[in-house]
């Protein structure tokens, strides 16, 4: 049975705060566990950071502006893929997926392809293809994508100030007894793997031919070396992770596979190999054939009378545009007055209150 | 109702300029009253106690933890702290 736990929020800038109380009840005596630690309490009175991890443990619920329509039920693998993480590339954000074969998705391939080449969405090359972003702690919403390339990552035309390491067309190499990777000469640039990773980071190596691609894939560190010496400055890993594709794997479905052989081959000097620090989101996943508001033909997503209010809104600012300030707010109070009847449209019939989680029962 | 019906209730040419004026207005709109509503569920990372808001968040309306208060992994509402813990988190600087 799970543990009973207490939790609170409070806001941070633009980030929520996530607290939890360290108090803890004993399960309770069973004949399994018949000492007195299982029915006592233990920890103090304190508000700390989560005391524990929780697979999917927060939920959001948010209202967002449905300025695009996702409007089919969505197939896992055909057009829902699961993501192993995020990055970012020269600036913008990226998705990540490793696969079983070649250990990074190629997104251009079937049935990943349908991220740009969707039959329900706004197609017809790169520039027009959307995808809707779920469970991404920070990333959940609309994207454009910018390029879907053939080692795991989508990158999208968003925008970050985020810092995430990153290192394109350099000089790396591998060695398949020790699972490490590292840099073996002062080429520039010189990366100090150990540097850049600590102890449970993930990593992205994409551009690898050696060995139809093994050293291709999303990988787990388990130990990170910070030598002064750049050759010794590395990293080694314990772990390919990826989401199965549909076929004979044995991981469900949505449930990230961890193989815990990484199977990496010798490999020195490589210059067009890339590699990414990986964001870990193995939960969230992505969702083609999006349509975007885009042209006059799309539908606006909202109901028959919020659209009455909705034209009150861009006849408002298209008054204030022309500084008919009189108009502006005339329309402006009809929004509002259509907002509120549509609010109250939906409340009939008799009350109930729920007694608070303190009273008297 | 389309992108087209709309210009012509309000006598605009221009479909650039409408576009815009309506992605504000939906905004506008989920503002006031939340009508497209969704749900993203992430991980609680042990000592980890900065989590983002979603970037397409118009406006936060529920924000529930697995197994507050119960034991049976159901979703509950937690409450917002008036005033911050006095333990410091390790990752304070990084927010």
């Amino acid at each position: 049975m799970s543990q009973n736990r207490e939790y609170a929020y409070f806001l941070k800038g633009n980030k929520i705060a996530l607290v939890e109380k360290d108090w803890r009840f004993g399960g309770g005596q069973t004949l399994n566990a018949p000492g007195l630690n299982d029915v006592g309490q233990t920890g103090s009175t304190y508000w700390k950071s989560p005391t524990e991890d929780a697979s999917l443990g927060l939920e959001l619920e948010y209202a967002y502006s449905p300025n695009y329509n996702i409007g089919t039920q969505h197939a896992i693998n055909q057009n829902k893929f699961y993501i192993n993480g995020w990055t970012v590339v020269d600036g913008y954000v990226a998705f990540a997926r490793g696969a079983v074969t070649r250990g990074a998705t190629d997104w251009t391939a079937a049935p990943f392809s349908t991220v740009t080449s969707g039959t329900r969405g706004d197609t017809g090359g790169k520039t027009r293809d959307y995808i809707v972003v779920r469970n991404s702690s920070k990333w959940s919403g609309l994207h454009r994508i910018q390029n879907a390339t053939t080692y795991g990552l989508l990158v999208t035309y968003t925008k970050t100030s985020d810092r995430v390491f990153g290192a394109g067309t350099t000089d790396f190499d591998f060695a398949t007894t020790t699972n490490t990777i590292y840099n073996g000469d002062t080429n520039n640039p010189a990366i100090g793997f150990g540097d850049q990773f600590d102890a449970g980071d993930y990593i992205l190596i994409g551009g690898s031919d050696a060995s139809t691609g093994k050293n291709n894939g999303i990988f787990r560190i388990s130990e990170s070396n910070k030598s002064a010496v750049i050759a010794q400055n590395n990293i080694i890993v314990d772990a390919r992770v990826y989401h199965p594709d549909l076929g004979t794997d044995t991981t469900p479905i949505g449930t990230e596979a961890v193989d815990t052989t990484p199977g990496l081959v010798d490999e020195t000097d490589q210059t067009d190999i890339r590699a990414y620090k990986i964001i870990h989101e193995p939960n969230s996943y992505v969702l083609t054939d999006i349509d975007v508001l885009l042209d006059e033909g799309d539908e606006i997503d909202i109901n028959s009378y919020l659209s009455k209010a909705l034209v009150c809104y861009v006849k408002a600012r298209i008054a204030e545009d022309s500084m008919n300030m009189e108009a502006k707010e005339y329309y402006m109070r009809m929004f509002r007055e259509k907002i509120e009847k549509h609010d109250t449209s939906k409340v009939w019939g008799k009350k109930a209150t729920l007694p608070s989680r303190s009273a008297i029962r | 109702m389309t992108v087209k019906e709309l210009m012509e209730r309000v006598g605009i040419t221009e479909t650039g300029r409408a576009i815009a004026y309506i992605k504000d207005g939906l905004e506008e709109i989920n503002m006031l009253e939340p009508t497209n509503i969704t749900t993203t569920r992430i991980d609680i990372d042990e000592n980890k106690r900065y989590y983002d808001i979603p970037m397409d968040s118009v406006q936060i309306t529920d924000i529930r933890c697995k197994n507050h208060l119960n034991s049976k992994d159901e979703y509950r509402s937690i409450p917002r702290m008036i005033g911050e813990p006095v333990v410091e988190d390790a990752d304070q600087e990084l927010i």
